[in-house]
């Protein structure tokens, strides 16, 4: 994870009549991942997203969309940024193509061929010439997104972007997302304040909480320092924990018949190898993963989210 | 430059995809047909010698001065006009002609248009924060200034639309009803104490003309209000509200010498033809130009401002 960064935030602040929304806010984005944006209504995530795409200016700090100041130079920071802010605003009273000529005409380098191409992508070629007031929720959706990629950006920004859509329709939403991060290379953005949603969706997850940048979180991928629960189901339980005492960091637990201890992920094997060398019988090996609402809960803590 | 005109097109699209526009076109088509038939319904006959009429009322009015029912010097105008018709044989317009047609269109309809283009200018800021769409119109790579100008320009090409179409339909409906001919009638005004005779039909374009500026300061300030209070029907009731009744209220205030430099008193240009008097002596047109632009400027200044510095949370 040392590519150059798609989008920078560095110490940004709001100040909105005297009040501080953002306080020193500072994370990168980089290109493939798929940058979760999590926290209680309110505490900052929409005015931090209208931040990164110029609707609402920075009071102190920077944002830079591949190394281009927002602030300074506008129009070279955008070209890189496909956004939704909130709900997929359309002109209802226009079809949906004429809605995307309009945005087309916004940006350089889009013609009538990557229209159709854009169309085509999101699924939405039968229904393009019908006047967006009779389109569902998932179709504005898939309208708003055609609108963003139309000029091929870098930066893909997308606020609450399962929000009223069906369980089919969030499912959909989420291996499209994931899909333009694998294979077009872009960085995402997302944020809600649904967990389940952001863990399934997400590489790594950035929690707001009252202005501030709690901590970010990977979702996937456990580094190897990173210590985790493990369970495991052996016999006899109580010879297993002596066996056990000397490794992790605590003291292993008994649970029923689990032996429970704190490993990182490379001292699993070597804990099962000493568990047969003692002759020891092993039924099951079970890693806890700490749940993203586990860390939620741990960084804001413990109180309720929504 | 491509790329402002194409957000220029992109406006315009908006204007003219939308039914209001094209309802507001309608209304005006249906007022301008029906005035023409009633005129033609309700023409009098104008098969009598004009020459007699003519003589008969400036006797009848002579009379009267005469009887001391009149005042002389109230009635000169008159008497001057008419008998300046008669020495150089200048039939008075009839009613149901072309050139007088158009000419009416012209004064009743005036109102309607600043009407129409104030209803379309007071929408095109707050109508895309009223749906939200001015957060996609900002996140592409226009400036803030580059989007309201181009909402601005295509404010003045709808308003040079509007225009061209009740000139152009007025000559239509009035060509059908009443013929097209008599593009040479004339009037006689009464200027700086002496008779002068006036083609109906080139100081109607130049009203129009002159109507379009006035036009164009009260679509300047829909669009102003429209930016500024980010409510579509607050801009608009404002506006229509500031166009009724500004004016009246400048007019009171006439008397005062001081009231030539609020903006509703310079307005109106077609006080500087003749004829005309402007609502404080001394005030000439360029005189009302300059206030005209002054005011054009703050106005504009403050819009623009507003409207690159300030936070959207639409």
């Amino acid at each position: 994870m040392h590519k150059q960064p798609a989008v920078e935030i560095k110490q940004v602040t709001k100040v909105i009549r005297g009040r501080k929304i953002i306080d020193r806010i500072n994370f990168s984005i980089y290109p493939g991942e798929v940058f979760g944006f999590l926290g209680p209504n309110g505490a900052g995530k929409t005015t931090t997203i209208r931040m990164i795409v110029g609707l609402m200016g920075i009071t102190d700090g920077d944002i830079l969309i591949k190394g281009n100041s927002i602030k300074t130079s506008h129009g070279a920071a955008m070209k890189h940024i496909g956004a939704i802010v909130e709900n997929p605003e359309m002109y209802k009273y226009l079809s949906g193509y004429l809605n995307l000529v309009h945005f087309a005409r916004m940006n350089d380098g889009v013609d009538k061929k990557r229209i159709d191409e854009v169309i085509e992508l999101v699924g939405l070629k039968k229904r393009i010439h019908d006047k967006v007031k009779t389109y569902s929720l998932g179709m504005r959706q898939r309208l708003g997104i055609a609108q963003a990629l139309l000029h091929r950006p870098d930066v893909l920004i997308l606020d609450e972007p399962t929000n009223g859509l069906d369980p089919a329709g969030i499912r959909e939403m989420r291996e499209y997302i994931r899909n333009l991060a694998e294979t077009e290379g872009l960085a995402v953005i997302v944020s809600s304040h649904l967990l389940s949603e952001m863990e399934l969706m997400c590489d790594r997850i950035g929690v707001l909480q009252h202005g501030k940048m709690l901590g970010v979180q990977q979702v996937h991928e456990i580094s190897s320092e990173q210590t985790q629960m493990v369970s495991f189901q052996v016999e006899p339980v109580d010879q297993a924990a002596i066996v056990l005492r000397d490794m992790g960091s605590k003291k292993p637990q008994i649970k029923d018949k689990h032996v429970i201890i704190e490993l990182t992920r490379d001292e699993i094997p070597a804990a099962a190898a000493k568990l047969t060398q003692e002759a020891i019988n092993i039924y099951g090996i079970q890693a806890e993963t700490k749940t993203l609402e586990d860390t939620f809960l741990e960084l804001t803590g413990g109180k309720e989210i929504v | 430059m491509s790329k402002f005109i194409n957000l220029v097109r992109n406006e315009h699209m908006k204007t003219f995809r939308r039914l209001s526009t094209w309802i507001m076109l309608g209304i005006a088509a249906a007022l301008l047909i029906t005035i023409a038939a009633f005129t033609a319904y309700y023409a009098e006959d104008s098969n009598g010698d004009w020459r007699a009429n003519t003589e008969q009322q400036i006797q009848d009015l002579q009379k009267q001065v005469e009887a001391g029912e009149l005042d002389a010097a109230d009635i000169q105008q008159d008497l001057t006009t008419m008998q300046y018709q008669l020495d150089h044989d200048i039939a008075p317009v009839q009613n149901d002609s072309l050139a007088s047609y158009m000419e009416s269109i012209m004064y009743y309809c005036a109102p309607f248009l600043i009407l129409f283009i104030a209803i379309i200018a007071g929408g095109l800021v707050s109508s895309e924060f009223g749906t939200g769409t001015i957060k996609l119109l900002l996140t592409k790579t226009p400036s803030r200034f580059s989007v309201l100008t181009s909402k601005y320009v295509s404010m003045l090409v709808t308003t040079v639309i509007f225009f061209v179409f009740f000139i152009g339909f007025s000559f239509i409906i009035g060509g059908i009803f009443f013929g097209f001919n008599g593009f040479e009638a004339k009037s006689v005004v009464f200027d700086n104490g002496e008779a002068v005779t006036n083609n109906i039909l080139a100081s109607t374009l130049r009203d129009y003309g002159l109507n379009f500026v006035q036009t164009l300061i009260y679509a300047t300030i829909a669009f102003a209000l429209s930016a500024i209070f980010r409510n579509t029907a607050l801009a608009i009731g404002f506006s229509i509200f500031i166009s009724m009744f500004f004016p009246t209220i400048s007019f009171i205030l006439s008397r005062y010498d001081w009231s030539k430099y609020i903006l509703f008193n310079n307005v109106d240009l077609t006080v500087y033809n003749p004829g005309n008097v402007p609502p404080v002596d001394g005030m000439t047109i360029g005189f009302s130009v300059a206030v005209m632009a002054i005011y054009f400027v703050i106005i504009t200044g403050i819009t623009w401002f507003s409207f690159m510095k300030r936070d959207v949370t639409a």
